[in-house]
């Protein structure tokens, strides 16, 4: 198995470290993360190429991060900061690949929070959603 | 009369760029690739070991055709899209002509191009009730809210081109203006729409990412 991190700028980094994925997230700009495809990807791919598992970040400030984790079959889940009641903080409208997306603003979560999970999910080496974190399916 | 050192320097500069041209005809042929275009130069960190399987030009191995951005030029020019946020996309394949996708925000700009009613929001519920429906994914759930791609243009495109001709070709082209977001580039993306039509292979041409979604069985694959 191995991992693949697809940066905003459309870089492609195979096997990336937990490091320069949290280096992204903390420390470039909005701009960078607004550019490109306006997201990022990190994905477990088999020994065959299929696709184990996806987590996709999208920065947006000054709401935080949004983290999704994909598993098989369109199963989501999103990382919230009210996981018992979502609806609980208003509704943004962000743009994702420019296009409008009004999302809770619960779904978006402090930059340190995004990194802890993307390194754990970078760190694990087998693909599986990272406990510990607080998630709701979508 | 030039210096020892500089005819030195001079000798150094012709002789590497001999002995560049030598190794280069002697290297056995190479995949083609093609240079699709120049990503932003923002500053990332590049003190680790990192494979960059890609580093600002990017280069495709799945597919050499070149991204057709004069046709989605021209059909921009005929519209009001924005630059900056609207996405225009096209598919096509064997026994179909283009046709055309654009992103929700930009459906009522670019309608009248688009020539038929049916081109917005009912268009897209449509598609993911049959992927409700049909593949038993996404079920209770709302599109607007974990069905992203069904709202962008590359999707589009797809929903409309089965409008038009029913079952599409198994092979299919799609060039889109912007680079997919990973909504669409992931599995919950495109390749939903794949297995929906049936489609084997899409080769996903865009100014800096090319994939192909590929169907084996009731699986998909992306392969870049």
């Amino acid at each position: 198995m191995k991992s693949v991190f697809y940066t905003p700028s459309e870089e492609r980094i195979e096997d990336p470290t937990a490091h320069y994925v949290s280096s992204l997230i903390l420390e470039q700009s909005s701009s960078y993360w607004e550019s490109g495809s306006t997201d990022a990807m990190i994905k477990y791919l088999d020994n065959d190429g299929y696709t184990v598992s996806e987590m996709i970040l999208m920065r947006r400030d000054p709401f935080g991060i949004y983290v999704q984790f994909n598993g098989p079959k369109t199963l989501q889940f999103v990382m919230c900061r009210n996981p018992q009641n979502p609806q609980l903080e208003e509704e943004v409208t962000i743009k994702l690949g420019g296009n409008p997306w009004t999302l809770p603003q619960s779904y978006f979560v402090d930059l340190q929070i995004a990194a802890q999970v993307a390194s754990s999910y970078i760190n694990s080496k087998n693909g599986e959603r990272p406990s510990g974190f607080d998630w709701i399916e979508s | 009369m030039l210096t020892n050192k500089s005819w030195i320097s001079k000798f150094a500069a012709v002789a590497a760029v001999s002995a560049t041209s030598l190794f280069l005809s002697a290297q056995p042929t190479l995949p083609k690739l093609h240079v699709l275009g120049e990503i932003s130069n923002f500053n990332l960190p590049k003190n680790e070991n990192l494979n960059f399987a890609n580093d600002r030009t990017f280069l495709s191995a799945v597919s050499d055709i070149p991204l057709d951005k004069d046709t989605l030029q021209r059909f921009r020019s005929k519209t009001n899209l924005s630059e900056t946020d609207d996405t225009v996309a096209y598919v096509t394949g064997k026994g179909i002509d283009k046709v055309f996708g654009v992103n929700s925000g930009a459906q009522t700009k670019a309608a009248k191009e688009l020539g038929e009613a049916n081109v917005g929001l009912d268009l897209r519920k449509k598609y993911f009730e049959r992927v409700q429906n049909e593949l038993k994914e996404y079920e209770g759930k709302m599109m607007n809210l974990v069905a992203q791609p069904f709202l962008h243009a590359e999707a589009h495109s797809l929903m409309r081109a089965t409008e038009r001709y029913g079952q599409l070709p198994k092979v299919l082209v799609l060039h889109v203006d912007r680079p997919p977001c990973n909504q669409c580039a992931g599995t919950n993306g495109l390749s939903v729409l794949v297995r929906l039509f049936k489609i084997d292979e899409l080769t996903v041409i865009s100014p800096s990412r090319v994939f192909k979604v590929v169907k084996t069985g009731s699986t998909v694959k992306i392969v870049e």
